[in-house]
């Protein structure tokens, strides 16, 4: 029912689980997949392949058992009204690049920044860019009506840093552990409210979030690092 | 011969030593020999009028003198079959129920609750006999037979499985409808679970109660968020009826320089190493804000942390809300406590927590609440240096589960709404626990639950 995929000496891994066994979830919503006698959670975002929901896991944790996998969590996208977007990201974003692309029929480009192994791998049409500066450039040229940005936090700010004329919604990437509204750890202060990306997100207007006040914890701080 | 009043000697449950128990997260309380407890049963009077003493005291009405009487006859399990006819869980609440403001505070020995007036001995330790007896039986490995009656055909939704939501399963589930319990996290509980350390209450127990659940047939749907994984209308749809009891356990924040890092809920800290066994770093030390059992719990957790732990809290201690024994448990292990201390401040550097900016104050007039109104003492600003700070001030509402159907009702905070039998504004949901009384105790939201249930059952019938 869960089988566990790995890619022998890269930085991620798949958890596959047949369709059947898991809720069937909405455009934008994530699963948190629990390991561990301790249901240590990883917040990941579903795609299709074949019959199995696909999860892909970036962690150098040795994991050998899913314990628990809870969701489907947080709000759905809602891209309605949207006909030509970008979507930014780098490695990290790519399965919440598939799960928007599977879910609609809109035209989404994909722009990546580093590494595309994984977007090789699962086969996505990408262009790789070297700065953001590109994603301006392009805004201009062709007319997309929205820019979508995942991955790391880094990227939805570099895009907000560049001012341009286009909306532009970012998936948040915060410490997420009950997925419940409970703890308060994925606090994200949105116009000056606190919400909780966990239940409230995991998609803001990335012009409304105060990025400097995103809790990113430093083991997280590390591995954007490292990556 | 009449029956020599003991007074005085009340057994005292064994501990750990302070010294020992900061280093573990095992229970310090380490429960009453059979000796003890035989000896300590024995103390009870056994009064004729205990409906209007200890059985009033106690929220769930446990038959007091009842089960302690077949202690004093050797007869655990039926000790322990009078404890459940009203509270299912003799471990648990026999460890976390405040007894002194309950059951025992009204014991004859202690408090003439008839004549109002103090006595001059020591209550009868009816929590540590409980626990006593709910302990025998989990670990002697006795089977009580928990027969359901025969299936209705009807389905219940619980959501939560919190003391609440599990008070209903029970009774429903005995009732003979089939009950389904949609919880969040990966285990039941609650904030018994994710909350209460395991210095306090063992999670060895919590498994113990799972397992007789499954027995009764509950069915748990673990991982599932109502109001995301799957909303609140669909099951209202699919279920016969519905119970809430989704708590009120959204951590709170609220002073200047909250968004600062090292700022924490008392519930991330709790739920990160209750639930999830992290190692929550809080630096070399931590201040805690707050009175209640969530800043005690948040101290045994930080003292076990290696951290040192400052709990900072506007009242005294005698106005707290917490277990009087708990404040001396804490201060034993190296806490300092800062009584009549108001936070005014968060200070940071580079982002990051500092220090907390904190007033002293005194008693005033006495309040709504009828405690003396703390008020500032003028000039007293102090600055406590620390890495950390740990919000331990009450929670709030989480409206997840329910926030989609605006027919039913909300109160002014933003728990539920709902008449004396648990109904809410929408027929076929109920509502019970904290998420309709804005956080209370264990016993209560277990009360609740099994009480709601009868209405559920009720209401079952009625609709064939
Ligand atoms: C830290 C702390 C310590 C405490 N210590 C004590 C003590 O020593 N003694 C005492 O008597 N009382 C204590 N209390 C109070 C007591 O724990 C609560 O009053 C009691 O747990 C309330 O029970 P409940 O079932 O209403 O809610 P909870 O125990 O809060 O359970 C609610 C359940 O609902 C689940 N849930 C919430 N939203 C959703 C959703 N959308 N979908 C699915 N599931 C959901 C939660 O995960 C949880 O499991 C303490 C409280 C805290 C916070
Ligand atoms: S009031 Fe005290 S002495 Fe009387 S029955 Fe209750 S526990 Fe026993």
């Amino acid at each position: 029912m869960v089988r566990i995929e790995r890619r022998e000496g890269k930085g991620w891994f798949f958890i596959k689980v047949d369709k059947g066994n898991i809720p069937e979830w909405k455009r934008g919503q994530y699963f948190i997949i629990r390991y561990g006698e301790n249901y240590k959670g990883i917040p990941s975002f579903p795609f299709q392949i074949g019959d199995e929901a696909t999860f892909v896991i970036h962690s150098e944790e040795k994991i050998e058992e899913i314990t628990n996998i809870e969701g489907p969590c947080g709000k759905p996208l809602n891209l309605s009204g949207y006909t030509r977007i970008l979507f930014v990201c780098n490695e990290k974003g790519i399965p919440a690049f598939i799960n928007i692309k599977q879910k609609g029929k809109e035209h989404i480009d994909l722009f990546m920044l580093g590494s595309t192994e994984l977007g090789e791998e699962l086969g996505v049409n990408y262009r790789l860019i070297r700065s953001l500066e590109e994603v301006k450039e392009e805004a201009h040229k062709s007319n997309y009506d929205l820019i979508i940005s995942a991955g790391d936090n880094e990227i939805s700010k570099g895009i907000l840093d560049l001012n341009i004329p286009v909306e532009h919604v970012a998936c948040v990437d915060t410490p997420i552990r009950d997925g419940a509204g409970l703890c308060l750890i994925c606090r994200v202060y949105v116009k000056g409210k606190m919400k909780l990306n966990c239940v409230d997100g995991r998609w803001f207007i990335a012009g409304d979030i105060d990025w400097d006040k995103l809790k990113v914890s430093k083991e997280e701080k590390v591995g954007c690092l490292r990556r | 011969m009449p029956k020599k009043i003991r007074y005085f000697d009340r057994n005292k449950e064994p501990f750990l030593s302070p010294e020992e128990r900061v280093k573990t997260f095992k229970e310090y309380a380490l429960g009453f020999s059979v000796s003890m407890a035989i000896d300590e049963a024995n103390r009870c009077l056994f009064c004729k009028d205990a409906e209007k003493r200890c059985i009033k005291g106690c929220p769930i009405h446990v038959d007091i003198p009842g089960f302690i009487k077949k202690i004093t006859e050797g007869d655990l399990v039926g000790a322990y079959k009078k404890i459940i006819e009203t509270d299912i869980f003799p471990s648990i609440c026999g460890r976390v129920c405040p007894q002194e403001r309950q059951c025992e505070g009204s014991c004859i020995l202690y408090y003439d609750t008839v004549r109002d007036r103090k006595n001059k001995g020591l209550p009868v330790s009816i929590g540590a006999l409980e626990k006593f007896v709910g302990d025998f039986i989990r670990i002697s490995g006795i089977e009580i037979e928990e027969i359901p009656d025969p299936p209705t055909g009807k389905r219940v939704a619980i959501i939560g499985a919190g003391p609440a939501g599990l008070g209903c399963a029970y009774d429903l589930a005995m009732k003979g409808h089939k009950v389904y319990v949609y919880e969040a996290l990966p285990k039941i509980g609650g904030v018994m679970t994710y909350g209460i350390p395991s210095a306090r209450l063992s999670k060895e127990i919590i498994d113990y109660e799972y397992e007789r659940f499954r027995k009764l047939g509950v069915e748990f749907i673990f991982g599932c968020v109502v109001g995301r994984s799957i909303s609140l209308r669909e099951i209202i749809n699919e279920y016969d009826a519905v119970f809430i009891a989704s708590g009120y356990g959204r951590g709170r924040l609220g002073l200047k320089g909250d968004d600062l890092e090292g700022v924490y809920s008392a519930i991330e800290v709790l739920m990160r190493v209750n639930l999830f066994g992290e190692k929550v770093n809080l630096g070399k030390k931590t201040v805690i804000i707050g009175g209640g059992f969530t800043a005690i719990d948040a101290a045994i957790t930080a003292l076990r942390l290696g951290v040192e732990t400052h709990v900072v809290y506007r009242r005294t201690r005698e106005t707290s809300s917490a277990r009087q024994e708990e404040w001396d448990h804490i201060k034993e292990e190296g806490a300092f406590i800062h009584w009549l201390t108001q936070p005014i401040e968060i200070l940071g550097e580079e982002g990051k927590v500092k220090g907390i900016k904190c007033i002293k104050m005194t008693l005033g007039e006495k309040d709504e609440s009828g405690r003396p109104r703390p008020v500032p003492v003028p000039n007293s600003e102090h600055i406590i240096d620390c890495d950390s700070v740990i919000f331990a001030i009450g929670q709030d509402p989480n409206p997840v589960s329910y926030e989609d159907v605006p027919e039913i009702k909300r109160d002014k905070w933003g728990g539920i709404m709902v008449n004396e039998r648990y109904e809410t504004t929408l027929r076929g949901v109920f509502a019970g626990g904290d998420v309709i009384s804005g956080g209370d105790t264990v016993v209560r939201a277990l009360a609740q639950g099994r009480e709601a249930a009868k209405f559920i059952h009720e209401y079952l019938m009625e609709s064939k």
